[in-house]
């Protein structure tokens, strides 16, 4: 390549933004091919994760905005919508770079908004226990599974007997899950009881609660508490390597608090961050999405700061040692929205190396039958 | 690792160019290469000579005031602060490209992690909005595309170039 050494070279490839290294794709075929490389990839994603940089704040109001995060000055509508992007898009999911967009209940989409690479999934049939009953609320969420590297989309639909039928005792559910891999819909036969409790109308309807929250390989929804039915608090998990559900423990909290588990899965290791107190921008919330730490946030210098998305109306800075709170204003960012972190990456939606490999074979055939016709001709003249 | 105990140790260094440094010791143990010299020769005098056939002395010079200025700072509990970033930023605004190459060949062959990773920024910095023609300059990238095969290629992600630097 050049006295330069590689090592390093790759080092600064890896500081790059997407666009850049899309642009840089071009140098020449060996850079082309390192840049396209499953490790490179990896790598660039694993550097962007580690640094928290290159994090883009998704705004989903009548249309898709991007803010920059390290900035957050002024929303951007998405420049190049593709066409099955448009004001009724739903954003469901966010990571590692690629966002799950659904249009309709059997109309999803993966995007990538930094290569603007779009997937669409297959269409998967709803799928009605008996005739009677009605198609109710519909959950979905969408993660990785890092075991098989693999992204999936989860669809749980739950049914009703009527349109009044909203407490569920005898709902039933289907869940349906998509692999990128496979570019598949599996169903999920084995279902836990509790599933059929996971609905409380303006609960999930209301701050798009009820899409799938992802951490470590697991997606989570809440199931609020049913006091008629003597059902308290779950946090539900739906784990995606080995596509099960389970319950996850909870900290004993007893107002509203903002907790971290800092080892999945271990009840113990959720400590308290802070609790909301009474104060003039966070009087009256009714909803409150932790979203990002700030940067620097525990090296020490005190400075210790978490972005949260109020009621889906404003962002504030939250500085939970100093108790002080303020509010970002983005220019250009509609009155409400919902908010999803996303990450710059790289991450291919379709095995390119695979559909050339296909494309080969097609045209090796296509050649060996002109090769074949040809010779016919011969024999012919 | 002094053996006069208050008294500082001071190593010498020799450059390709055969110039003689001498260097405070913390500064000079920031050098992997360094280190690692001393540490495979316990009965190194005190007076040795490390050869640095590698690395000529003008990067040097520079590499010293660098990491001679991250000792001190991290001496003084001021590391990841503000006055840091303001160095690092005064340090490498005069750098011409070259030299900041010179920089990275010397900080990569003495193996000094906390330079080589400021250099490596400072060099995505410069070239994030840069053409592709610039990079290749840059690094002595050859182009192996045939004239249609780059134009393939630009074509798959046509909006990746818009809005680049002048070169």
């Amino acid at each position: 390549m050049s006295r330069f050494p590689l090592d390093v070279l790759i080092d600064t490839f890896y500081l790059l933004p997407v666009k850049t290294l899309l642009r840089f794709r071009a140098l020449s075929k060996s850079f082309c091919s390192l840049i396209d490389g499953p490790d490179f990839i990896k790598h660039h994603l694993e550097h962007s994760l580690s640094t928290k940089s290159r994090l883009i704040l998704i705004l989903k109001g009548l249309h898709l905005y991007t803010v920059d995060l390290d900035s957050l000055d002024k929303a951007i509508p998405f420049s190049e919508y593709p066409e099955s992007i448009w004001g009724g898009t739903e954003v469901f999911g966010s990571c590692n770079g690629l966002l799950a967009l659904s249009n309709s209940d059997q109309d999803f989409l993966l995007f990538n908004p930094s290569t603007r690479k779009l997937f669409k999934l297959p269409v998967e049939i709803i799928e009605l226990p008996n005739d009677s009953c009605i198609r109710g609320f519909v959950f979905s969420g969408f993660g990785y599974d890092h075991v098989n590297d693999d992204y999936k989309v989860v669809r749980m639909v739950r049914f009703k007997q009527d349109e009044d039928d909203n407490i569920g005792w005898f709902s039933e559910y289907e869940v349906k899950v998509f692999s990128l891999k496979t570019n598949s819909w599996s169903r999920i036969k084995k279902l836990p009881n509790y599933l059929r409790f996971m609905f409380q109308f303006y609960f999930h309807l209301m701050h798009r609660r009820g899409y799938g929250v992802y951490a470590c390989g697991v997606l989570h929804w809440v199931l609020p508490r049913r006091p008629e039915l003597g059902v308290g608090n779950l946090i539900v998990a739906f784990d995606l390597v080995d596509e099960e559900f389970r319950v996850l423990p909870q900290p004993d909290y007893v107002k509203v608090d903002v907790w971290v588990m800092k080892e999945y899965g271990v009840k113990e290791s959720w400590s308290k961050l802070f609790s909301i107190e009474r104060s003039r921008s966070i009087s009256s919330f009714r909803f409150l999405k932790p979203l990002a730490y700030s940067k620097g946030c525990g090296d020490g210098d005190g400075r210790d700061k978490i972005l949260l998305d109020v009621n889906g109306e404003k962002l504030v800075w939250y500085d939970w040692k100093r108790k002080r709170l303020k509010t970002v204003r983005i220019k250009g960012a509609p009155d409400s929205f919902g908010t999803f972190l996303c990450v710059e990456s790289l991450i291919p939606l379709i095995d390119e190396k695979k559909q050339q490999r296909q494309e080969k074979k097609r045209n090796h055939n296509r050649k060996k039958r002109d090769d074949f016709l040809s010779k016919g001709f011969k024999l012919v003249l | 690792m002094s053996k006069l105990g208050q008294a500082k140790r001071i190593i010498f260094l020799k450059t390709a160019d055969g110039q003689l440094f001498e260097v405070d010791e913390p500064v000079a143990m920031e050098f992997e290469i360094v280190k690692s010299f001393f540490d495979e020769n316990e009965d190194a005098a005190d007076d040795t000579v490390v050869p640095l056939p590698n690395v000529s002395a003008e990067p040097l010079a520079g590499i010293i005031e660098f990491c001679k200025a991250h000792v001190e700072f991290r001496a003084n509990g001021a590391a990841g602060k503000d006055e840091v970033k303001k160095f690092n930023a005064e340090y490498i605004k005069e750098k011409s490209n070259e030299q900041l190459k010179e920089l990275i060949l010397a900080a990569n062959y003495l193996n000094i992690k906390e330079m080589l990773d400021f250099l490596t920024e400072t060099i995505a910095n410069r070239l994030k909005n840069k053409s592709v023609e610039y990079v290749r300059a840059f690094f002595g990238i050859e182009n192996d595309f045939t004239p249609q095969e780059e134009e393939a290629v630009r074509k798959e992600y046509e909006w990746a170039f818009e809005g680049v630097d002048e070169d």
